[in-house]
């Protein structure tokens, strides 16, 4: 094929369009609504991913620190702490002491646990400290018989609807260690974590648990927050080589279900893409092959005077690339007009806000792989189109 | 009567073409010998079903016969590929068919300009050529009109003026006042004439109408196939 042959085609693919508006722009609009659905739902579906990893590491850090099979605490954990704050890769590191107990509120009583942490420490690897005070305030480094309640615990505990026994700051909770040890707490405050992974635990502090429990310098769990965490396997890999006292397990690990769960819905949020594509390589190849089929007598006579079949290929196959390019332009509009709105305005759920994550390299593909539809949808009758007969194509057989 | 040079640009040889009808052979053309000379205006003239149009098309490279050759321009059409015969048909021959099968989505003057885009001429050059052409078939004042908006006879204008966009050697009409009243029919002939004599175009034209074909310099009547006169 050659720049005039080129040339031509393209001139009447263009004037094509550009004269049939009112059929064209519905096949526009159609393959724009179908580039939506290939890129916005993804783009919800990672949205989703974002959120739930977020509150995965927003519970527990990039990596924790297990006590071994064998042991019920990691041991010198002051220690450890300090070797893991000198290690410039991570961010953050805190320990945790977990004492399973039964907490009571107005007769109400429920089986469940208290987390000793360390305020200070804690805000560099969790979101517990800076999270919304529904009620109160957070803990101080040397709280003692305070505790702090987060919000879904505290539902649970409010009793029957309608007593109006509410839970909120400065009522006092009853709380009855496994170890036999009953203690009364001060409410200091009721957090809303907007995370299910601290619905189980009152939370106290660090010295608080470890006096109750008759143990210091040990902690239940050691949690990390990395700089860097694109390849938290190799960090996992570091930080084991440098000897951590503990299993360490990394979020993906920690979390199995979420990031099954993830894996899921991207599953399926390309399952819908590809059907999207489907969907609308259905339609430039129907329109494709409609407009030859309407046309045969204009591609028999286009021949006669001595265009070559490149000529009748361009201008169809042409036609599927503009088709796919101005479905793109408009679909990647409306795609920002509803994700810019969505995420102003999230979809607000229990655990966090659900709003699309839409990144330049889903865009990216997403037009490639839109444009690759295109072509191989506008390819087959394109190809029949330039293949006609020219005497047949003159009758318009 | 146009001055002619002598030299046949046209010229068939024994020409035959069979169609089957499932196994049976029906003879279209039967041994068709016809010399066309440079810038004579011939009527090829016959009943409906003796073989013009198919002449008209194995002329045209539009069908190959079954055996026999084409000469245009001494060139032996049967040796062209496909690619070639495009080639050949873009730079020696003027279609005009019997439908004006003008692109419904171009303006006259984008169908005129078309084949000078084929040929790969400039933007200046075709447009200052497809003015010319409009002008010379009537119709400089219906230049951005699109076919819809125009007569039947002035579409078929547009298509003569497209078919002496390439400058071609040999322009060939089929019926090209089937589809026109009387009156417009003689107009359109009598265009062809003046081509014939200003321009010095060879004009190969298929019709029917007795009236219309004794306006050509020449008829060739064909009857079952064969040349009868």
């Amino acid at each position: 094929m050659n720049r005039r042959e080129l040339r031509a085609g393209l001139f009447l693919a263009s004037r094509d369009i550009m004269r049939s508006k009112k059929i064209v722009g519905l096949v526009f609009l159609s393959l724009a609504f179908s580039y939506v659905n290939v890129v916005f739902l993804a783009s919800m579906m990672q949205g989703m991913t974002q959120t739930l990893v977020g509150v995965a590491i927003g519970a527990e850090g990039h990596m924790t620190i297990l006590p071994k099979e064998d042991q019920r605490f990691i041991e010198g954990v002051g220690n450890l702490r300090k070797k893991l704050d000198a290690i410039p890769g991570i961010e953050g590191a805190t320990s945790r002491i977990v004492a399973g107990a039964t907490v009571e509120y107005k007769g109400k009583s429920l089986g469940r646990a208290v987390m000793g942490v360390s305020p200070r420490r804690e805000g560099r690897v969790s979101v517990l400290p800076s999270s919304r005070m529904v009620d109160g305030e957070f803990l101080t480094q040397n709280d003692r018989e305070e505790v702090v309640i987060p919000l879904f615990l505290a539902d649970e505990l409010e009793g029957k609807v309608g007593d109006k026994e509410y839970i909120r700051a400065g009522k006092t909770i009853k709380v009855t260690y496994g170890n036999g040890v009953i203690k009364e707490y001060r409410v200091k405050g009721i957090v809303d974590p907007r995370s299910f992974a601290w619905s189980n635990y009152v939370i106290a502090t660090e010295d608080e648990v470890e006096e109750v429990l008759g143990v210091s310098d040990v902690a239940s769990t050691v949690n990390i927050r990395i700089r860097d965490p694109s390849d938290l396997r190799r960090s996992k890999l570091e930080l084991t080589m440098q000897n951590a006292r503990g299993d360490i397990e990394i979020w993906e690990e920690r979390f199995q279900s979420i990031k099954d769960f993830t894996t899921a819905m991207i599953l399926l949020g390309n399952l819908v893409s590809v059907v999207g594509l489907i969907v609308a390589a259905v339609i430039i190849a129907i329109i494709i092959y409609i407009n030859s089929e309407g046309k045969k007598r204009q591609i028999g006579i286009l021949k006669a005077i001595g265009a070559k079949n490149d000529v009748v290929l361009v201008m169809f196959f042409a036609e599927a690339i503009i088709f796919a390019i101005v479905g793109i332009a408009l679909g990647l509009a409306l795609t920002l007009i509803g994700a810019n709105y969505l995420i102003t305005h999230p979809i607000r759920l229990p655990f966090g806000d659900l709003k699309p994550y839409l990144t330049p390299r889903l865009i990216l593909i997403s037009c490639i792989a839109f444009i690759l539809m295109a072509m191989v949808a506008g390819s087959y009758p394109a190809w029949r189109a330039a293949r006609q007969n020219i005497i047949k194509a003159i009758w318009g057989e | 009567m146009s001055s002619t040079t002598g030299s046949p640009i046209l010229e068939t040889v024994n020409l035959r073409k069979s169609y089957f009808m499932g196994k049976v052979e029906v003879p279209a053309l039967r041994g068709v010998d016809i010399k066309v000379e440079e810038g004579e205006f011939v009527s090829l003239m016959g009943p409906s079903g003796s073989g013009k149009t198919t002449l008209l098309n194995m002329v045209g490279m539009l069908d190959v016969p079954t055996s026999g050759t084409v000469r245009i321009t001494g060139i032996d059409t049967s040796l062209l590929s496909d690619v070639e015969k495009s080639e050949f048909r873009l730079e020696k021959l003027g279609f005009i068919f019997q439908f004006f099968n003008l692109f419904m989505e171009l303006t006259a003057m984008e169908n005129v300009i078309l084949p000078m885009m084929l040929q790969g001429k400039g933007k200046e050059e075709y447009l200052r050529k497809g003015e010319e052409l409009l002008k010379v078939v009537g119709l400089g004042e219906r230049m951005s009109h699109y076919p819809s908006e125009l007569s039947g006879g002035q579409q078929q204008r547009v298509t003569i003026a497209r078919a002496l966009a390439n400058e071609p050697a040999l322009l060939l009409a089929d019926e090209p006042t089937a589809n026109l009243d009387s009156q417009t029919s003689i107009e359109i002939v009598d265009l062809f004439g003046r081509i014939n004599k200003k321009e010095g175009k060879t004009i190969f034209m298929v019709t029917h109408e007795e009236e219309l074909g004794r306006r050509a310099d020449r008829i060739i009547r064909l009857r079952d196939g064969l040349v009868v006169g």
